[in-house]
């Protein structure tokens, strides 16, 4: 098994910063994800990125109160464009800033 | 990535209420097993299987796969044919000794301009036996498909499954979601997503129950009333596909 592999997989269980291939567009649907998992997995997604990358958030409804955690514990350092506002589906992209 | 909603979850459903449900739950896509009620099958003339492309296509979902249960079907002319009528790779699940079955479908594929994805659970040393049948085949006429079960051991390291499969994996089935997600906490989706969404992950993944016995579960959460579609409708006239055995 490729040890790049395992790096990642600790990564995400560790909230270790770190960067992955570049150029492609990541998206990270939570609608699948059991609701107390959703922002624990979303922040590790984010503290997964390097300064200047991004993803984007799916979600069934507008993460609003992701929003306001994200002002609270990550000021200037993240970016949060919204794509698509509903009905059904509302999609964020969430960037992260330079240091 | 494109979400899902596989049959799996509906079998009762027609076609177009399955895209219906789709439409309803903001899925990109669907994901048809052949034997369901929306008629799709490898008996399907390739004319209905191309007016089925179209309605799903003017209803703005994707067919994301057709699922077959039979292996040695693959190897039937008629169904890379299918595949390519609706825009949609065939996904079966390896299990045995099917190599030959394999090499002698993919030239097949190729032909017909479609893909034959060999569906696994994840393990690596599985996906490295199948990169090498897929490397071996004529570029795009095999790839991946995996189908996940939450709390398996392969979904805890989403990422060595990812890297193991070199770009191949084009199709992800999740067992679960949809009204089993509250119950899935700690089985490891929250993982897989991220990961998934790290490795910039492309292609589609379709939810289906875990178990038959959420199937009513299903029905409810996409929409079910008595019947499918406005709930005016039985469930008798669900076959919408025409069944029509094309001569090869």
């Amino acid at each position: 098994m490729n040890p790049g592999a395992h790096a990642l997989d600790r990564q995400i269980n560790d909230n270790e910063e770190g960067s992955v291939s570049e150029n492609t567009t990541r998206e990270l649907d939570v609608r699948v994800i059991p609701p107390r998992e959703k922002h624990p997995t979303i922040f590790q997604t984010f503290l997964a990125l390097a300064p200047g990358e991004s993803f984007v958030l799916v979600n069934d409804h507008d993460p609003k109160p992701l929003r306001y955690q994200f002002e609270f514990q990550y000021p200037g350092q993240f970016g949060w464009e919204y794509l698509e506002q509903g009905p059904t589906v509302w999609r964020v992209r969430i960037s992260r800033q330079g240091a | 990535m494109r979400l899902t909603l596989s049959s799996a979850a509906a079998p009762d459903a027609s076609f177009d209420d399955l895209l219906a449900a789709c439409t309803r739950r903001g899925f990109a896509a669907v994901e048809l097993e052949a034997g369901h009620a929306h008629g799709v099958s490898p008996s399907v003339g390739l004319e209905a299987a191309s007016a089925a492309a179209e309605r799903a296509a003017r209803a703005g979902i994707g067919i994301a796969a057709l699922r077959l249960d039979d292996v040695a079907s693959v190897t039937d002319p008629r169904t890379p044919r299918l595949a390519a009528a609706l825009g949609a790779p065939v996904v079966v699940r390896i299990d045995g000794d099917v190599a030959s079955t394999v090499r002698a479908a993919a030239p097949l594929f190729a032909e017909a301009g479609a893909t034959l994805l060999l569906a696994c659970s994840g393990d690596v040393d599985e996906i490295g036996r199948l990169r090498g049948w897929i490397e071996a085949a004529p570029t795009g006429a095999l790839g991946l498909a995996w189908d996940v079960t939450p709390g398996d051991s392969q979904i805890r390291v989403p990422a060595a499954v990812l890297e193991a499969a070199a770009g191949h994996i084009r199709h992800i089935r999740l067992h679960g979601g949809g009204p089993e997600t509250m119950g899935q906490e700690g089985l490891g989706v929250g993982r897989l997503m991220s990961a998934l969404a790290l490795s910039g992950y492309t292609g589609t993944l379709a939810l289906a129950p875990s178990d038959p016995r959420f199937r009513y579960a299903w029905g409810a959460w996409l929409g079910r009333r008595g019947g499918w579609g406005c709930g005016s409708k039985t469930g008798s006239d669900t076959v919408v596909i025409e069944s029509r055995v094309e001569e090869r």
